[in-house]
């Protein structure tokens, strides 16, 4: 049987015949198969790296902050529904969208900070209804105001977000 | 006899002014009581965000002081508003940065050396722009260890 697989095989280009014989073919393919299922894998660890910081700091912010004045300055401990609505958020973001710095302020709500370098900043917070307060600056400009989240992320918000991240 | 008593009262009333008086190169500083306000490089704009019904942002004067004497300010001052935690960090920044937002700083020295920031805006988005904007003018400053 002859098979011309070596290690520098690119599963993406388009196969010539180099008249390998049929048990070779059937060789590639199954290489292929093997090789775009341990891609999709890879992708399967990636969401779920996502969503295990998602809840690691969601954690963190329930142990810290669930009575009033956590911060000695009178804050409000976090809003329950507020986390709720940010994990509905975060999770209805495409997969290719840096990840957030997750935290909360001083109203209980969870803020969202995406911060791309100096002077490249979109930071928001979700309430308990899906009002979303942002602020975004990327150089002089800035633009900020309330949108609402209902199962879409706001595309003013996506649009900020590559921005930042530009 | 008048004009000692006089020196001395002006001389008490300058030294009062000198302490409180804010110049643009004032180093101010918050102290931060809570991980969720920083990172391990830079101060996030929570560290500044404050209640929605309250108006006033809480900060130090910290000019001339060595930084064991400010960390003596959060521990006497910061830690009894919750003595169950320690101060993680503080933000120093200078009072141009603030001024610069068009807020003001006044100091009301109790305790010593205390100061608001005021004249918010009452909109949620507009206080997170200028949180945004006194974090990244921010220094954050760590202690070593965690200061209890």
């Amino acid at each position: 049987m002859k098979c011309n697989l070596d290690d520098n095989i690119n599963p993406f280009a388009v196969q010539k015949d180099y008249g390998v014989s049929e048990d070779a073919s059937s060789l590639i393919r199954r290489f292929m198969d093997i090789f775009i299922d341990s891609i999709d894998s890879r992708r399967t660890i990636t969401v779920s790296d996502r969503f295990d910081k998602f809840e690691e700091a969601f954690n963190s912010i329930i142990e810290e902050c669930s009575d009033n004045n956590w911060n000695g300055y009178n804050a409000r401990p976090v809003d329950t529904k507020s986390i709720t609505q940010a994990r509905r958020f975060l999770n209805n973001l495409p997969l290719s969208t840096p990840l957030p710095d997750i935290s909360i302020d001083a109203d209980g709500e969870i803020t969202l900070e995406w911060h791309g370098g100096p002077h490249r900043v979109l930071y928001l917070s979700i309430g308990a209804n899906g009002q979303i307060n942002y602020a975004c600056i990327v150089g002089a400009t800035t633009s900020k105001g309330i949108e609402f989240f209902e199962n879409e992320p706001p595309a003013t918000i996506l649009h900020n977000i590559k921005k930042v991240h530009q | 006899m008048k004009m000692n008593r006089l020196q001395r009262f002006y001389t008490t009333l300058k030294r009062f002014i000198s302490k409180s008086c804010i110049g643009p190169q004032t180093l101010l500083t918050r102290f931060i009581l809570s991980k969720q306000a920083y990172k391990k490089d830079r101060v996030l704009p929570g560290a500044f965000t404050i209640k929605e019904s309250e108006t006033e942002i809480s900060v130090f004067r910290i000019d001339g002081l060595s930084d064991n004497v400010i960390w003596e300010i959060g521990k006497n001052y910061i830690i009894p508003r919750r003595p169950d935690r320690h101060i993680h960090a503080r933000a120093d920044l200078e009072a141009l940065a603030i001024m610069e937002l068009g807020l003001k700083i006044r100091p009301d020295n109790n305790p010593a050396r205390h100061t608001l920031i005021t004249n918010l805006p009452k909109e949620k988005y507009e206080r997170q722009e200028i949180a945004i904007k006194l974090s990244e003018a921010s220094r954050l400053i760590l202690p070593s260890p965690p200061l209890k």
